[in-house]
């Protein structure tokens, strides 16, 4: 992408310095042309891609409605999203069943990382500043990234908005207030502002409250009541200042720093006969990142960037079967990183790249026999990239080598990984968009400190649980029939989890083993259309279909061998389609998901209904002396379907929002 | 007109179907309190027929009333016309006649929060519950009111009724992880009084009361799953005197023998199960084991001795699927292995 900008500016500077010595009473004249900086970034190819990857930008997001980070995640196909219910309920993400600590979150191209629990909760990312979401299964073509985006099974790549100034302005603010059902509130404020020509300052600000008491249905067998959700409350505030600057010697940097705050009710889960639940939740996390990019000529790059996080949680729950009637939990984790990238390209057809990382995470807890872990790891990432005519292939290698320190009890060991991965790419017709990709990659997720050290559950013998993929697939876009635009994305894949960290009974206490296999074989199927109908109205279609059969196969003897993995339905789907007309912009989208299973024996008792949901969206933009504003309206799962993703978690019913946001 | 009216009184009158059309007795047998995991609601009662060897996975208590029994089903005890079930983390007592169909449901809250029920006694036509915030009641079985609530020590679990006294178990559990810790003491209710009389110490985290022919009370204590193993102790039940007398994880009784099952963990989290048999009589250990095949039971749970059949119920779970239960006969052998529902947790004979 860095590349391709670079490139154009020399392009056009060159074009006006370049062929005056050689030639001689040239009639024609020369004229030098004014630099132009090209601030679109390149939206990455899904059909050309050599890895099944899907993305969706900002206002499409807006467009069809999305509230949240996880309202998108799940719409994407080979995605199953863990939402626990409400605006401030648990969303975690896994792709192509391979769990959520498989999954690694990027924003703005670092890491967001929890070393604690290894999940992070993606419902508390706003889309306020999104400009784009990504999800690359296998790797992404881009392969000049930290060393640490090598080593998921997938990646969700968050990219915030760059300052766009509009005219000759030196600022743009953007200011949006959204207001819905069950008392959201959520204003979010935009400002950004050139600094000096080529260095600008964003500062974003979004706070949310809402008091999430909604209802829903309660079926007991034959007794069917309605009920009210209640302690599901949040209060939420995220601020985050960006700085961009691009050097004279055309190197970039920028910064950023971000702090997030929370509080929020835990209503648990439905029991039967007792309403009752005092459990709170509060977070605080704070990150600062720099980074710097640098491209010494065409065959030289480096890029680097420096972070520390910082994450509190403190949980209570209030209950007279405690000593003091409350238990409290406080769990503090920090981590310093640091990232070196090299990009080397001698000829053009070939290009490697060199990246190394180191991390240092830490946590200390209030529990009373806390180990005070420490990790260091480091990641060292070679890839390859061949590319001529049609075809692509990718190459990587990463090896990890993670030392852990505690300070009490017996300290786990070290653990040293190699893990490789190729992927290829074919274009038969270069003439034509169709596509065959394949792709095989294996990585290792490490134990969690939580899967190390938790209470009793901990246990510091744990050996990294492993995952490979293989994936075929084809991809086609391109112009048919009616349709300005069409493509289609087939893929069908194989994972194995092996040595799968799991929580095992033993005698009244539960304690993580690696003691899992699972099996996974699944398909996705993306297309899109976009057509006109009139002379003005245009109209996109998205729908995709997931066909997942994950099953454990961990031990012949026990009842749920070769039975679904609990939280992964068969079929899954989902639809949307956006009228774009110039008076109104209509958008719907369902999404559809099978039956699944709450514990790991498929059976009757353990089975969680199909659910569909359905949102319609409807907005209007207009210009008003320069100033642009935007109306929107959301119906949020129309038809009141009654329906829980995780058993006994309800979702809300039928829900109203309405935004307004105005950019100057 | 009159004939349209003779009509409509006719349909009037059969369509008043009764709702409770679940007068259906239940089978003679065994049935199995099912404790489900905790959060998924799925606490059962699944049924076995001791003289067919037959087994029968659908939930009793469902079909019985058209609802679920809650969630964490923790004890239950049959006595005169009534079977009374504790249903923890649902936080009630079910109260059913001997068919299942259910009576009533006891809800124990204490300052608006739940008290959750663990273990049953009865004693003089009196229905007792420990209650997890600290507490037994006392309720009336006649109209399953809560007559009056004596505080005990933290978290008490397991209770036994011997020499006019109510033993409890405090076994302080929900405190292992602060510096509180656990609980370490049985508290000796008078049942005429309805105070406690006397406050024994015992070994740590005490859960498991029983009491034998002879009159004795014995008492399991857990420990902290470290370096405190799981201790067996006798309590005198007039000077509450407190003998170790071996160590065991679970226990049940004919009235005579007390049929253990001790497990332990090596260092590297490896299962030792053993299977003694303690003789109140003779207050030693025996030297032979209760089961003949140890290695024929996969992850067992819990021991149960029901008198009606004068058979062994050793249940197995893996709490994650369908557990099963093995049904031994005093002298070791295994009659019968049938699949029960998840975790299944205790026995018992209903006619």
């Amino acid at each position: 992408m860095r590349l391709f900008f670079y490139r154009l500016v020399l392009c056009l500077l060159g074009g006006g310095l370049g062929p005056v010595s050689a030639q001689t009473a040239d009639t024609a004249r020369v004229h030098q042309l004014q630099q132009v900086e090209v601030s679109a970034t390149r939206r990455p190819s899904v059909v050309r891609s050599a890895a099944p990857l899907q993305v969706v930008s900002g206002v499409e997001m807006e467009r069809l409605g999305y509230q949240s980070l996880a309202d998108a995640v799940r719409r994407f196909s080979g995605v199953t999203v863990k939402d626990y219910g409400g605006i401030g309920g648990l969303k975690t993400v896994s792709v192509r069943s391979l769990g959520a600590y498989h999954t690694g979150v990027m924003y703005d191209g670092i890491a967001v990382s929890n070393c604690q629990a290894g999940q992070i909760d993606i419902g508390r990312f706003s889309l306020d500043n999104v400009s784009r979401v990504t999800l690359a299964v296998g790797q992404e073509d881009d392969i000049f990234q930290p060393a640490r985006m090598f080593a998921s099974a997938g990646v969700l790549s968050i990219q915030t908005q760059r300052p766009e100034f509009r005219g000759n302005r030196d600022y743009s603010l953007q200011l949006r207030m959204k207001g819905g059902s069950f008392g959201l509130v959520n204003p979010s404020l935009r400002y950004a502002r050139r600094l000096a020509s080529r260095t600008s300052l964003s500062i974003d600000g979004d706070f949310l409250r809402a008091d999430g008491t909604y209802p829903f249905t309660l079926k007991n067998g034959q007794s069917v009541t309605r009920e009210k959700r209640y302690n599901s409350d949040i209060l939420s505030w995220h601020t985050e200042a960006n700085l961009y600057s691009l050097l004279r010697d055309s190197s970039r940097v920028t910064a950023k720093v971000y702090y997030f705050q929370s509080e929020r009710g835990l209503p648990g889960g439905v029991i039967f006969y007792n309403p009752y639940n005092k459990e709170r939740l509060w977070d605080r996390n704070f990150f600062a990142q720099a980074g710097y990019e640098k491209h010494f000529n065409p065959r030289w790059a480096l890029k680097s960037a420096l972070k520390y996080n910082y994450s509190w949680n403190r949980y209570m729950d209030v209950n007279n079967k405690y000593a003091s009637g409350k238990q409290i939990d406080r769990n503090r984790q920090q981590e310093y990183y640091a990232t070196v990238s090299g990009l080397y390209t001698p000829k053009g057809r070939v290009s490697y790249v060199l990246a190394t990382d180191f991390a240092y995470n830490r946590l200390t807890n209030n529990f009373t026999d806390t180990p005070r872990p420490e990790r260091y790891t480091s990641q060292t990432v070679l890839t390859a990239r061949y590319r001529h005519k049609g075809v692509t292939v990718n190459g990587m290698l990463l090896a990890t080598y993670i030392k852990e320190k505690v300070a009490s009890g017996d300290c786990p060991d070290d653990k040293r990984r190699l893990s490789p991965g190729v992927s290829l790419s074919l274009q038969p017709w270069l003439d034509r968009n169709l596509y065959v990709r394949l792709f095989y990659k294996h990585v290792f997720r490490v134990p969690t400190f939580n899967d190390l050290y938790y209470l009793r559950m901990g246990n510091r013998n744990l050996k990294p649980e492993t995952a490979v993929q293989y994936n075929a697939g084809i991809t086609w876009s391109g112009q048919w029939k009616g349709l300005e635009y069409a493509s289609v994305t087939a893929d069908v894949y194989y994972n194995r989890v092996e040595d799968k960290i799991v929580a095992l009974p033993m005698m009244y206490v539960w304690k993580m083993m690696n003691m899992g296999t699972v099996d996974i074989w699944g398909s996705d199927v993306k297309g899109t259309a976009e057509f006109g109908i009139a002379r003005r109205i245009h109209c996109r279609i998205n729908g995709s279909y997931t066909w997942q059969r994950a099953i454990d196969l961990t031990d012949k003897n026990e009842k749920n061998y070769k039975d679904q993995i609990p939280y992964t339905p068969q079929h899954s789907g989902s639809l949307s389609a956006s009228l774009l007309m110039p008076w109104v912009n209509v958008s719907y989208t369902a999404l559809v998901c099978g039956e699944r299973y709450a514990l790991p024996q498929n059976v009757a008792a353990n089975r969680i209904d199909r659910y569909a949901e359905h949102t319609l969206s409807v907005n209007r933009e207009f210009q008003w002396h320069g100033t642009r504003f935007r109306l929107q309206a959301d119906v949020v799962n129309f038809t009141d379907e009654q329906y829980s993703v995780i058993q006994y978690y309800p979702m809300p019913g039928r829900s109203y929002r309405l935004s307004a946001s105005v950019v100057f | 007109m009159t004939l349209w009216m003779l009509i409509l009184c006719a349909l009037a009158f059969t369509s008043c179907s009764d709702d409770d059309d679940d007068d259906v007795t239940v089978e003679e047998g065994i049935y199995v309190l099912n404790n489900g995991k905790m959060g998924n609601n799925n606490s059962t009662i699944t049924y076995y027929d001791p003289v067919t060897q037959a087994s029968d996975a659908a939930d009793v208590y469902a079909a019985q009333n058209g609802k679920g029994l809650g969630d964490s089903g923790q004890d239950i005890l049959c006595e005169g016309k009534y079977i009374y079930l504790a249903v923890y983390t649902s936080n009630r007592i079910s109260v059913m006649t001997r068919d299942f169909v259910e009576v009533t449901s006891i809800a124990l809250l204490r300052d608006g929060q739940p008290q959750s029920p663990r273990s049953l006694a009865y004693a003089g036509k009196k229905l007792y519950v420990s209650l997890y915030d600290g507490y037994v009641a006392r309720i009336n079985t006649s109209d399953f009111t809560v007559e009056a609530q004596v505080k005990v020590g933290r978290n008490p679990e397991g209770l036994a009724v011997s020499n006019g006294k109510l033993f409890v178990a405090n076994s302080g559990g929900m405190d292992y992880n602060t510096p509180v810790g656990y609980d370490k003491t049985v508290s000796v209710i008078d049942l005429k009084k309805f105070e406690v009389e006397k406050t024994i110490e015992v070994e740590i985290n005490p859960t498991i009361l029983i009491t034998v022919d002879n009159g004795d009370v014995y008492c399991i204590s857990t420990g902290n799953y470290g370096d405190v193993p799981n201790t067996l102790q006798k309590i005198d039940p007039k000077s509450y005197a407190v003998t170790k007398v071996g160590n065991a994880t679970e226990m049940a009784t004919d009235g005579k023998k007390l049929y253990l099952m001790y497990s332990q963990y090596d260092a590297s989290w490896n299962q030792v199960i053993t299977y003694p048999v303690y003789d109140t009589e003779k207050a030693q250990m025996l030297s032979w084991e209760w089961i003949a095949d140890a290695s024929a039971v996969v992850k067992p749970y819990k021991v149960c001795y029901e008198p009606q059949t004068d058979r062994l119920y050793l249940t197995s779970s893996n709490y994650r699927t369908d557990g099963d239960v093995y049904v031994y006969k005093t002298d070791g052998t295994l009659e019968k292995k049938f699949g029960a529902g998840l975790n299944p947790l205790k026995v018992v004979y209903v006619k």
